[in-house]
C-alpha cells in the first residue's frame, strides 16, 4: 500500500518536473480551492495531499489526543516501538536534531513531534513519557487501544505486523520506517523515507512550508 | 559446575578496555545505546576482525546484565523497518564484521540492573573453534552525526 503510494507520489513529481515551466505561469492565477503544480521538492506530496480523518489516541499523559490537535501545526509523524532498540532510537535523534535546528531558527513554535506506539499493549503511556521525555521535553507520544492504532494506521495508510511471540513473550513490530509531515490543515503534504538525515529533512520541510505557505489559496 | 567456575574465573580477570586481542580474532569498539530507563531492550554494537586465513563464526553472545542476546539485523524493505533474528554471524577470513546502528546489532533482552551512560557491561562472545571472548561494552549516548553506515 505505502509502496504504491510512494510510487504514486513518484510519479506525481516526474509528471511535474516535466512539465515545470510551462504550468508555472498559471499558478499565480489560483482558483479558490484549486492548488498548484509539484515544484519538484522532495518530498513534497502535492498538488492533492491526502486530508487526515478524524481519529482518536491517548497521549503520554493519558489525555484523550484528536486529529484537532493537528490544526495550526506543522506534525511531523512517526510510527515506532519502544522495543526497538536499533531503527527507532536513531530515527529519534534525528528528528531531535531537526527539531533542534527548527527552535534554533525560531521556525518550532508551530511544530510538534509526535511517536505513534505501533505496540499499543507494551507501549503504555507512561513508557511512552519516558521515551519520548527523553528524545526531547515537546515530543508528544501517541498509543491506545489496539483498535485506535488499528485506525490511525489506517487514516495514514501505513502499515505494520507483528511478529510471532517467543518463548518469553517478547516480539518484534516490522512498521514503515518513513517519517510523515501534515500541514497546519490537517493534509498529509510531505514524506521523508528513509534512511534520514538531519539537514535533509530540516532543508525539505522549510521548503515545503514555504511552498504551502505561498499555494494555499 | 566446572562451567560455572570457570566463567567466574574468566570473568574475574582483568581485562583491557576497548580493544581485547587473542589470537586470530580482535574486537574493538564495543558498545551499548543507552535507552530511557523504562526500555528494557537495548541495542550493542561491536567489531570484529578476524586475522586468521579461515572463517569463523559467531554462534551466542552473553552477559551477567542481560536474560538473552540474540543477534539481529535491521532492514529496510519497501519502506518497512523489521528486525530480523540471525542464528550465528559469519566473519570472512582476513576480514571485518561491524555490528552498527541501522545494520546488524546485538540485540540485549531484559537489562537486569539500570544502566546508564558511563556504565560499562561485561559481554562473552562465544565463536566456533571453541573460541570464547569477553569485552567490555561502555554504556553510551548514540552520536547521529556518526550514524551514516560503514560498509566493510
Ligand atoms: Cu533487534
Amino acid at each position: 500500500m505505502i509502496k504504491n503510494r510512494v510510487l504514486l507520489a513518484s510519479i506525481i513529481v516526474v509528471i511535474c518536473v516535466i512539465l515545470g515551466a510551462g504550468v508555472g505561469y498559471y499558478t499565480s492565477n489560483l482558483l479558490p480551492g484549486e492548488k498548484s503544480t509539484n515544484p519538484g521538492i522532495p518530498g513534497l506530496l502535492w498538488p492533492a495531499p491526502k486530508v487526515i480523518l478524524p481519529f482518536a489516541a491517548v497521549d503520554q499523559k493519558g489525555k484523550l489526543f484528536t486529529h484537532e490537535q493537528l490544526d495550526g501545526k506543522w506534525s511531523f509523524l512517526f510510527f515506532g516501538y519502544t522495543h526497538c532498540p536499533d531503527i527507532c532510537p536513531v530515527t529519534m535523534s534525528i528528528l531531535r536534531q531537526v527539531y533542534e535546528n527548527l527552535v534554533k531558527s525560531n521556525n518550532a513554535e508551530n511544530v510538534q513531534v509526535i511517536f505513534i506506539s505501533v505496540d499499543p499493549e507494551r507501549d503504555t503511556p507512561e513508557t511512552l513519557a519516558e521515551y519520548t521525555a527523553y528524545f526531547h521535553k515537546d515530543f508528544i507520544g501517541l498509543t491506545g487501544s489496539r483498535e485506535q492504532i488499528e485506525q490511525l494506521a489506517r487514516i495514514i495508510g501505513i502499515a505494520y505486523v507483528h511478529g510471532e511471540k517467543n518463548a518469553s513473550g517478547g516480539y518484534l513490530v516490522d512498521h514503515t520506517a518513513s517519517i510523515f509531515l501534515i500541514s497546519p490543515v490537517r493534509e498529509w503534504t510531505g514524506i521523508f523515507s528513509a534512511p534520514h538525515d538531519a539537514e535533509d529533512i530540516t532543508r525539505g520541510f522549510r521548503a515545503i512550508e514555504s511552498f504551502v505557505g505561498k499555494n494555499t489559496p | 559446575m566446572r562451567t560455572l567456575v570457570c566463567l567466574f574465573l574468566l570473568l574475574s580477570m582483568p581485562v583491557p578496555r576497548a580493544i581485547f586481542a587473542a589470537g586470530p580474532v580482535e574486537l574493538a569498539d564495543a558498545w551499548i545505546n543507552e535507552a530511557p530507563p523504562t526500555i528494557n531492550v537495548h541495542a550493542g554494537y561491536i567489531r570484529i576482525k578476524n586475522k586468521s586465513d579461515r572463517e569463523i563464526r559467531l554462534l551466542s553472545a552473553d552477559s551477567d546484565a542481560y536474560e538473552k542476546i540474540e543477534f539481529h539485523l535491521s532492514k529496510i524493505t519497501d519502506g518497512i523497518a523489521s528486525m530480523q533474528k540471525q542464528e550465528n554471524i559469519t566473519i570472512a577470513s582476513n576480514s571485518e564484521f561491524a555490528f552498527s546502528p541501522g545494520a546488524y546489532h546485538l540485540m540485549l533482552i531484559n537489562n537486569k540492573r539500570p544502566l546508564r551512560a558511563g556504565d560499562s557491561v561485561q559481554l562473552l562472545l562465544y565463536f566456533d573453534h571453541d573460541m570464547t571472548l569477553q569485552v567490555e561494552a561502555e554504556v553510551r549516548k548514540a552520536d547521529p552525526h556518526a550514524q551514516h553506515h560503514h560498509h566493510h
